[in-house]
């Protein structure tokens, strides 16, 4: 794969990850903009009668608990627009899937089945973060609710990325390049892709 | 009469919480999580307008729209974007929306839209 297409594809990746990141955002705001509207009614329209502790309670706990997914999804974000910082690497392989799988969660509905590694490897941050995205959208299908399994697991200094989809999934031959520009290789049978990325 | 209105909104606890800021100012509002439900309680019971958003998995919101005028074609829908611009909008009034409006609302707006809405 050429520079260019790579710069290309890892531009489209920035535009693929921030538009529905940016979405979930605005839900954040929207429903805190609710909430805090709903306890700006219940105290406007309760005709001198005390608004109800529980009530209160409600909408600041609701409020607290939007202010954490937002802080966590900007923490992703911010991750995510620092990836090349360092480049080439080294790469916090195991954060980066982790990331990858939850700023993506809108789109494939990915689930991380155990929690991620620490494995650091030389390689360059955001074409390994563009991998993981299209193997995420190649395990994804869209008419199921239920999207792809995503396991981790560290095996003679190798991260082992496991992909089970609820249908077979098609190792293409752009998927094994692309692995192959970073130094990893890919595997598949039925639902199962399985990358190993060396140290 | 009371107008009765269907939210439409994969963020639960958005369209929750709007439809209790609604009830208090009179309005009746029944929730449904994606397109499919909505769709389903169109088919039904009645209801004055809709209010949909427009990104929600499974089925989208111009997808839902494009249902909603073949089940209901003077069912006046709203349309919600979390989009920061107005081309989705825009599409979706191309569509037959009568208007869209972007996330986070003022109730304000809202309000205006409504009356809009269901005039005679």
């Amino acid at each position: 794969m050429s520079q260019q297409t790579t710069d290309r594809e890892t531009t489209t990746l920035m535009g693929a990850v921030t538009a529905p990141a940016t979405h979930d955002l605005m839900n954040v705001l929207a429903i805190i903009n609710e909430h805090a509207g709903l306890l700006a009614d219940l105290l406007r329209f309760a005709k001198g009668e005390p608004v109800a502790p529980e009530q209160l309670e409600k909408g600041i706990k609701a409020i607290e608990a939007q202010v954490i997914r937002g802080r966590t999804l900007l923490t992703r974000l911010n991750s995510f627009a620092h990836a090349t910082d360092l480049n080439p690497g080294p790469l916090d392989a195991g954060a980066a899937v982790s990331e990858m799988v939850q700023l993506s969660q809108r789109k494939f509905h990915a689930q991380l089945a155990s929690p991620a590694p620490s494995h650091t490897a030389s390689c360059d941050p955001m074409v390994f973060r563009l991998l993981i995205y299209r193997l995420l959208d190649a395990a994804c299908d869209p008419s199921l609710a239920e999207g792809p399994c995503v396991t981790m697991a560290l095996q003679d200094q190798t991260l082992l990325v496991t992909i089970q989809a609820q249908a077979p999934i098609e190792l293409t031959e752009p998927l094994t390049r692309l692995a192959d520009t970073i130094g990893a290789t890919l595997t598949g049978s039925d639902n199962t892709l399985t990358l190993c990325l060396p140290k | 009469m009371t107008t009765r209105i269907l939210l439409i909104d994969d963020e639960i606890e958005f369209v929750t919480t709007l439809a209790e800021r609604l009830e208090i100012r009179g309005f009746s509002s029944t929730t449904a999580e994606d397109g499919e439900s909505g769709l389903a309680l169109i088919r039904k019971q009645p209801f004055d307008v809709v209010i949909l958003d427009l990104l929600m998995p499974g089925m989208n919101g111009l997808e839902a729209l494009k249902q909603i005028r073949q089940i209901s074609p003077n069912l006046p829908v709203i349309l919600l974007t979390g989009h920061g611009s107005t081309r989705e909008g825009m599409e979706g009034m191309r569509l037959g929306a009568v208007d869209y409006l972007m996330k986070p609302l003022a109730i304000e707006d809202l309000m205006e839209k409504l009356q809009e809405a269901v005039a005679p």
